[in-house]
């Protein structure tokens, strides 16, 4: 009877009945000669140099604890199973599944007016007089009709601007019109409004509150620094944005609301400030992303000045401070760093456009301009309004859904973007975090594969993966709060 | 970058802010060679050349760059070459089953045996 709990004597002489199979896999360098290795769907093991050699060369001994754990996260394959293989093709189409419900958020642009006057805005927002950049009823209706052609069986509809408040009348003919549609539908229906919330009412939040609608806002940290970014006539930015997300805490509830913040050059000094802005608003969660290089930040010159790496400092102390304050006992996550986490820490899609491959690009996501000009995403309507429309994939009034989505103008970008067949990341290890982002190196270098080895893009990204996994791998306190981000 | 004539360290020459370097064929392939060196041309340019016994890579800095710079670029490249060999040994070693899993993520079967097929 202990036989069959045991093996038997030979298996570990490491003979060659008991070789090894390597099962795909990818490695880059993470510091000095450790190394990263990831299965093909993003498992991953830190790995010294010899280590990895060994392992390659098949001189890797069964009884070691690296055999072990390769064997368990489906590295190699060995006489005991043939289950990894099924393994890994289980977990692979988990998170592929997400792709094959195909475009789910859809962005509804109800006007390009605005009250505000940020420098970096990436939309070139027009003035509050200007009624010719509202979307009509017409328009929006017929985006509703694409929007439901989508096999989807969750949509989320987002309302964006300009400020989308002023044309608030709209945005509620739209939510009852998709809701008096879904009764047949039978989709999981969502609705958000990226807001300013200056002209957030009572009236809003009663609608809001009857019909599921969530509010998005921006918050660039404490009051000098919003201002100054988000610059308001009357210089009240702040207090109206902070009135209006405590407004709707205290009716709709703490979760109604959300904020991100867009990093300037001002805010590189202002991690803790920025940071502590979003706890004294009782906020569990903070973006901390970086400038965008569209619309009004490339003319007004924002998305120069300040670099790459500069940003990546800001994202390092700013991601230690937010792990402090958790130690601390106040809960708090960075949402890029949440959504990463999920793609190196579970069998899931993490369901973020920007970090897709194929680029999420009009399968994950697709805007409705006010003026029924369908884009791939909100960055490419954001090249539109900069007088370079080659991400329109059509229009709502003029172009079926058929057209729209099988466009050659969207079929090239998903060619291209499926990273498996671009040049540096086909064999880059991080691949099953990352993604493809066709509108920042069509913006940045004329290119929307671009060249890797010179773009921001997969520098961060890079940089980032490699710390989280440093966390994870040398600091225990760290990888214990970065787990709790995912439950 | 100092001055213009040509002098040696142990593994490459340089002249005028060219760095010379050669690798054996046999050794390395010129695709790997060639995949290694696209991760570093925000640093330099390359030019490739294949002689009887070795393949020459000469990396083209700019006037600016230091020779710091230069020397640890040299340095990550040849290491970089040695892990793009690797990589090419695995990929090949491992078409099999790669080829194997996509298809059956991508088949319209289930993966999943319930007893009842």
């Amino acid at each position: 009877m202990l036989g069959k709990h045991f093996r038997p004597l030979d298996f570990y002489s490491g003979g060659p009945e008991n070789a090894y199979k390597l099962l795909p896999f990818h490695f880059i360098r993470l510091q000095g000669t450790r190394y990263v290795v990831t299965n093909m769907v993003g498992e991953y093991i830190v790995i010294g140099q010899e280590d990895l050699y060994e392992f390659s060369n098949h001189r890797l001994s069964p009884t070691s604890d690296l055999y072990n754990e390769l064997k368990s996260k489906h590295f190699l394959i060995d006489s005991d199973s043939e289950v990894p293989v099924d393994l890994l093709t289980l977990k692979l189409r988990t998170k592929l599944l997400p792709q094959s419900n195909f475009t789910s958020l859809h962005l509804f642009v109800v006007t390009l007016r605005c009250d505000y006057s940020c420098p970096y805005c990436q939309v070139s927002r027009q003035t509050e007089d200007k009624e010719s950049f509202d979307m009509s009823e017409r328009t929006a209706f017929a985006a509703l009709d694409i929007t439901f052609r989508s096999p989807a069986p969750a949509i989320k509809i987002e309302f964006q601007g300009g400020e989308p408040l002023l044309n608030f009348e709209l945005i509620r003919k739209i939510v009852i019109e998709a809701k008096r549609r879904n009764e047949c539908e039978q989709r999981d229906l969502e609705f958000v409004i990226a807001t300013n919330l200056s002209l957030l009412s009572g009236e809003i939040i009663s609608f809001c509150l009857e019909h599921d609608v969530y509010l998005s806002t921006s918050l660039d940290g404490p009051k000098a620094l919003h201002d100054k970014n988000r610059p308001k006539p009357g210089r009240n930015g702040h207090l109206l944005t902070v009135q209006g997300i405590k407004l709707a805490q205290k009716l709709m509830g703490k979760d109604s609301v959300s904020a991100l913040m867009t990093t300037t050059e001002q805010s590189l000094s202002q991690y803790k400030e920025i940071i502590n802005e979003y706890v004294s608003l009782g906020f569990t969660s903070i973006f901390l992303r970086p400038l965008s290089p569209y619309g009004f930040a490339i003319t007004t010159r924002q998305s120069e000045k300040y670099n790459t790496d500069q940003w990546l400092t800001f994202f390092k102390k700013g991601l230690d401070y937010i792990i402090e304050i958790n130690k601390q006992g106040y809960f708090l996550k960075e949402t890029y760093t949440v959504i990463i986490l999920r793609k190196m820490l579970t069998p899931f899609s993490a369901g973020y456009v920007d970090l897709q491959s194929p680029a999420g690009a009009g399968i994950a996501a697709v805007v409705y301009n006010y003026d029924g000009d369908v884009y791939a995403s909100d960055e490419s309507r954001m090249l539109a309004e900069m007088g370079d429309k080659k991400f329109r994939l059509g229009n709502v009034i003029d172009d079926s859904y058929e057209a729209i989505f099988g466009s050659d103008t969207l079929l090239d970008i998903l060619e291209e973007t499926t990273l498996e067949s671009v040049p540096i990341c086909s064999e880059c290890a991080f691949k099953p975090y990352c993604g493809a982002d066709p509108n920042y190196h069509y913006a940045t270098q004329k290119d929307i594969v671009g060249n890797k080895a010179t773009s921001g893009f997969c520098r961060k990204n890079m940089e980032i993966f490699r710390h989280l996994i440093t966390l994870l791998e040398d600091n225990s306190e760290a990888r214990r709060i970065l787990f709790s981000w995912l439950t | 970058m100092g001055n213009n004539m040509p002098h040696s360290k142990s593994s490459y020459t340089t002249e005028n802010g060219n760095y010379y370097l050669k690798f054996q064929i046999g050794v390395f392939s010129l695709d790997t060679l060639k995949r290694a060196a696209l991760k570093f041309t925000s640093y330099c340019s390359f030019d490739f050349h294949i002689g009887n016994e070795s393949i020459d890579v000469t990396l083209c800095f700019g006037p600016t760059t230091s020779e710091e710079i230069c020397e640890k670029t040299i340095g990550d490249y040849k290491s970089e070459a040695l892990d793009q060999d690797l990589r090419s040994r695995i990929a090949a070693e491992t078409e099999g089953y790669r080829n194997l899993i996509l298809a059956n993520v991508f088949s319209k079967t289930s993966i999943v045996n319930t007893g009842h097929d």
